[in-house]
């Protein structure tokens, strides 16, 4: 061992922590055959009880007992505000669980309720329509019926009563309906809107659309004032 | 309280966490001595040191959920707390010298300040010459090589214990050691040496 490896060794040799013995030996032999070397392990001896016996003096140094006295209050207020925390914590969980609970039940009941509607043609009445004679006047043919009917015995309510399909076919792209043929031509007649399950247009004589058979159809339907169904006219 | 003393300290953050506040006095108990007298041999004010032990611990109250046993002792966890605030107080007081600073520029905190903390019990060991001097060169010594003498040498951490506080190799640590010891040899020559110039 030469000086300058024993100089990077004398600190742990001093503090009795070098923990290889045969370097240790190495170094005490290296600091008996050195005069510098031994002057220099000496005062890192020295300078280690120094040390020591500072560190043993000021060992029963201890924090003031107020700060333990402090710190019990902090620690009680931090758990008290803790678990305060935590019952809000719950208690907003509660009320989210609870509005995500009333949610999801009204989500279920429109559900439901649309479902039930879903089965059920849908109605809405779109406009009236009042066969008028002015009205009726609209093609020539109706306007010579009319012409025809006030000229001769019969009233133009007549003629129409008289040729029904020509009321009928006054709405463009109606359809006339079967069990509506024949029936008297009403003086008034409603156009409704309906939405239907595509399998009543086979019912009544019409090729379904192709597609699932959950499709449903929109229509007008003309009804006289009497109710009856006179012609239809799919809207989609 | 006995029982809690022979509790490890995982065992007693446990039952803290869950509210036992004689599991945080144990606790408390247990290492706030190493923490205040860390403090106090790094800034040599007893105000500062009590300051910093009570941050120390309001910080185990507050965040003790940063804890983590795998990254170290409790022990090691709060003396880095505490090694923070310290340096903080060394931001604040420029006076001090530099922590980077690798040279002995000879600046250091008076003895003179132990003697205006008459209450202390440190005040009783001033008295002596001895330790008077072991103190003032300690304070003498830049930072960052006065920590590892109050970890290694005061603390009697052992070289890993220290260079894991400090976040650096043991090597580091051991180097710093090394200088910081040949500084306090120079220091106390020269302490020694006015003693005994007013002495004769």
């Amino acid at each position: 061992m030469d000086c300058r490896l024993f100089n990077t060794l004398v600190d742990d040799i001093a503090r009795g922590c070098l923990a290889d013995e045969e370097i240790r030996k190495a170094a005490t032999n290296h600091a008996e055959a050195c005069l510098s070397c031994a002057r220099r392990l000496a005062e890192a001896e020295r300078l280690t009880l120094a040390l020591r016996q500072f560190a043993a003096s000021v060992g029963a140094l201890q924090a003031p007992p107020e700060v333990e006295k402090t710190l019990r209050i902090r620690f009680a207020q931090q758990r008290n505000l803790a678990q305060w925390h935590r019952r809000r914590q719950r208690l907003v969980l509660g009320a989210v669980a609870a509005a995500a609970l009333l949610a999801a039940l009204s989500v279920f009941l429109l559900l439901k309720s649309g479902g039930m509607r879903q089965n059920q043609p849908e109605v809405s009445i779109t406009r009236p329509i009042v066969k008028a004679e002015k009205e009726m006047e609209s093609t020539p043919a109706d306007r010579s019926l009319v012409a025809s009917a006030r000229a001769g015995e019969k009233t133009g309510r007549q003629a129409a009563r008289a040729n029904p399909r020509n009321a009928v076919e006054l709405e463009e792209g109606f359809i006339p309906l079967p069990y509506g043929e024949g029936s008297p031509a009403p003086a008034e007649e409603q156009v409704i809107r309906v939405r239907l399950p595509d399998s009543i247009l086979e019912e009544i004589g019409l090729p379904a659309p192709n597609g699932p058979a959950a499709r449903y159809v929109t229509a007008d339907v003309l009804l006289g004032e009497d109710g009856i169904a006179r012609a239809i006219r799919i809207v989609q | 309280m006995r029982e809690q003393a022979e509790c490890s300290d995982g065992d007693l953050l446990r039952r803290m966490q869950a509210g036992d506040e004689e599991a945080f006095t144990a606790i408390y108990r247990r290492h706030q001595g190493g923490i205040y007298r860390f403090a106090f041999h790094m800034t040599g004010s007893p105000e500062i040191a009590e300051e910093v032990t009570q941050e120390v611990f309001m910080t185990l109250i507050r965040h003790h959920e940063q804890f983590d046993p795998l990254k170290g002792s409790l022990q090691a966890f709060l003396f880095g707390i505490g090694r923070n605030h310290v340096l903080r107080y060394f931001e604040r007081e420029r006076d001090y010298v530099s922590l980077d600073s690798n040279d002995f520029d000879g600046s250091y905190v008076s003895s003179d300040n132990l003697e205006a903390v008459a209450a202390d019990p440190l005040s009783e060991l001033t008295r002596e010459e001895a330790a008077t001097q072991v103190w003032d060169a300690v304070m003498s010594l830049p930072a960052i090589y006065r920590e590892v003498v109050v970890l290694c040498e005061l603390q009697e951490m052992s070289y890993a214990e220290a260079a894991q506080l400090l976040a650096c190799a043991v090597g580091t640590v051991r180097s710093r050691l090394h200088r910081a010891r040949g500084l306090l040899l120079s220091k106390l020559k020269t302490l020694r040496q006015v003693s005994s110039g007013l002495n004769s």
